[in-house]
């Protein structure tokens, strides 16, 4: 998976970009196999165990896809947070 | 009634007492702060909060509720709780953005997004919502309990209630959050365990797979085993077009906050993420246990039918699942089951205990009564409001049990009404606060009208659900967007401090070009060129 | 009392809670805005 980013800057994850957008799509896909999986493998259905199996690799793929970027988002969001948390307090005492 | 052995009880002892040790245990972290006690000082990892999704979202009524619409409609009835799915797309949309806006609640995040006059009034209006509708579902789950205990003990409804909902309240009064947490994380590990153990008994007690298969088969009954059997487009009782209107409510929703009920106990899961990644992990994983948890719960419906196929009454089947674990558990183990049955009671109970606690302190108390109000201080009217919230539920659960009935269906068609002004205002820069009051304003006035007076003066016919959502949705645009069109822009400089730390998703142009011509951002160009 | 009579009154109650949240606003708010204008 080539296409997909691996190194974000914190500039570049702040910003949407196609693998939210394919984050957006697989996700559902996974929960919506996993609900049928899940079902029609209890009952020992061949294909049950093949819709199973697919909503696990798509959940992996997805993981592989957006891991990279939450991650960016998040190492420098945190160095944020502090100086956030202090407008908000600000806000909720009417000190704005 | 069910006879309970020693063993039973021993169990059931054992439990009760480690679910409120645990919860307590965390007493001198929840005092710390009102950031402790409400959101467990922001520093979970995402699997705490994620197993607090699953057990909050697994109630004693919840199994009833699964059961009911799965002996009715077979595996298709399993898209009736597919409304969780919102969090597919939540997770890494309005959850990323909601978590990076900081705020405690969702009414505290109207003042971020919003300004001036208007934002305070939606910041009220929601606490007060918020603190109604958290007492109500104490309430309405408490005596979904009391019922529970009447029917396997023969005690009066008010014991299993009272009684219940006060040892949970000895956890979350003193832990706060950090207890709802702890606990939940415990009681989400007994409950999963129990529902694959009584599913899985129940499936073999029904002759294990095969033989459900053939006794359906044998019954004419076979379409039950298929997830996609509608009755019609827009026909019969289960239609493609509500199964698609379900479809969209669920996964566009995910890009709003307030789209679905379950976003408020949501957004508090969120906040107390260490993390904006730990944040959409919790949600995307708690929401995907319930997922597996409903199908679980719908193969051991069908066992359950395949045993008992001709039950005409609601009341009856919907207790397919405790039936399934009391009449087939063998003896000793159904202490254990009685004690997940409490475990699942406990933790929908603490959540809503101190999420409606969080409103009433933070926004109303704090925001309006008190704000040079200090940490000890806003503790302590945590710790009362968690208090006032309990007593009222107990009253509420006793003397209002038909209103709790009617406020269920309510829930869902105001739902409707606020769907999609509760998306635009994450992805739309221009929708301002006067247009999300309005919708929920002229949500009450659609409501009456398209539920109850047309109807009623046979005006119009009474219409199936899907279809009075969509006719809502399209009355409420006409109200609430010249509204917003008529009504100032919200303040640039508020706007370009929400863009900034939130980073929302959507139609945000403006706000953002104004954020880089300040010099709060970089813009396409200067990243391309690595300036 | 038809199922639908009861969604909206059972809506409508909700409703008023909100309604009192939003008083509540109004007047704090009102009373920081006049403190805030008689400062200065």
């Amino acid at each position: 998976m080539g296409w997909i980013k691996k190194k974000w800057t914190a500039q570049e994850a702040d910003r949407w970009t196609k693998e939210d957008y394919l984050t957006f799509i697989i996700s559902p896909l996974v929960y919506f196999l996993l609900a049928i999986g899940v079902a029609l493998s209890l009952l020992l259905l061949w294909y049950g165990w093949i819709i199973l199996g697919a909503s696990l690799v798509l959940l992996v793929i997805m993981v592989k896809i957006i891991d990279p970027k939450l991650k960016a988002i998040s190492e420098d969001y945190e160095i944020k947070q502090k100086k956030y948390l202090e407008d908000l307090e600000k806000i909720a005492r009417w000190e704005e | 009634m069910v006879v309970f052995r020693f063993l039973d009880w021993l169990w059931l002892v054992i439990f009760i007492a480690l679910m409120i040790v645990c919860g307590t245990l965390f007493y001198r972290l929840g005092k710390r702060s009102m950031s402790d006690f409400f959101l467990a000082g922001r520093g979970l990892p995402w699997w705490l909060p994620a197993s607090s999704v699953y057990a909050t979202h697994s109630a004693t009524d919840t199994p009833m509720w699964v059961s009911g619409v799965i002996y009715q409609y077979g595996l298709r009835g399993i898209w009736y709780t597919f409304f969780s799915a919102w969090c597919a797309i939540s997770a890494f949309a309005s959850t990323r953005i909601f978590r990076r806006s900081l705020a405690y609640t969702q009414a505290e995040w109207q003042t971020l997004r919003f300004s001036g006059l208007g934002a305070e009034l939606l910041r009220g209006w929601i606490a007060g919502w918020q603190v109604f509708m958290n007492m109500f579902v104490l309430g309405w789950v408490g005596i979904a309990m009391g019922k529970v205990c009447q029917f396997l003990f023969g005690w009066p409804e008010w014991l299993g209630l009272i009684l219940f909902s006060s040892l949970c309240a000895v956890y979350v009064l003193t832990a706060g959050y950090w207890g709802v947490v702890m606990a939940d994380f415990q009681q989400g590990v007994i409950a999963f365990s129990v529902i694959i153990i009584v599913s899985i008994w129940g499936i073999v007690a029904a002759g294990g797979p095969q033989g459900i298969m053939n006794k359906l088969e044998s019954l004419g009954q076979s379409w039950r085993l298929n997830p996609f059997a509608f009755s019609g487009v827009t026909s019969g009782e289960f239609p493609l077009a509500w199964f698609l209107t379900m479809l969209v409510i669920a996964l566009i929703g995910g890009f709003g906050m307030g789209t679905s009920i379950d976003w408020y106990p949501e957004a508090q899961r969120i906040q107390s993420a260490k993390t904006v990644r730990d944040a959409s992990y919790s949600i995307w994983a708690g929401s995907a246990l319930i997922v597996v948890r409903n199908s679980l719960w719908a193969v051991a419906i069908l066992a359950f039918f395949s045993l008992y196929p001709n039950i005409q009454s609601t009341a009856e089947y919907e207790m397919a699942w405790y039936r399934l674990g009391f009449e087939f558990l063998p003896v000793g183990l159904v202490g254990f089951f009685f004690a997940a049955i409490v475990a699942i009671h406990l933790s929908t109970i603490s959540t809503h205990l101190n999420l409606g606690a969080s409103y009433a302190t933070r926004d109303l108390y704090h925001h309006y009564f008190k704000p040079k109000a200090s940490e000890k201080e806003l503790v302590w009217v945590g710790r009362i409001s968690t208090l006032i919230l309990l007593i009222g539920s107990f009253f509420y659960g006793l003397m209002m049990q038909e209103i709790t009935q009617w406020l269920i269906f309510a829930i869902w068609i105001m739902t409707a009404g606020i769907w999609l002004p509760s998306i635009l205002q994450v992805i739309w820069w221009r929708f301002n606060s006067w247009g999300y009051l309005s919708s929920w304003i002229a949500n009450l006035g659609l409501s009456w009208l398209i539920v109850w007076i047309l109807p009623e003066f046979h005006v119009i016919p009474q219409l199936p659900d899907y279809l009075r959502f969509w006719i809502m949705m399209i009355l409420g645009f006409l109200i609430y967007i010249p509204v917003t069109f008529l009504t100032p822009t919200e303040d640039m400089d508020r706007l370009v401090k929400y863009y900034v730390m939130s980073r929302p998703i959507g139609w945000w142009k403006p706000v953002r070009e104004e954020a880089e011509r300040r010099g709060l951002l970089r813009s396409n160009y200067e990243q391309r060129e690595g300036k | 009392m038809t199922q639908s009579l009861s969604v909206v009154l059972g809506m409508s109650i909700a409703y008023f809670f909100s309604f009192l949240g939003l008083l509540l606003a109004y007047f704090s708010c009102r009373k920081k805005y006049k403190n805030k204008r008689a400062k200065k």
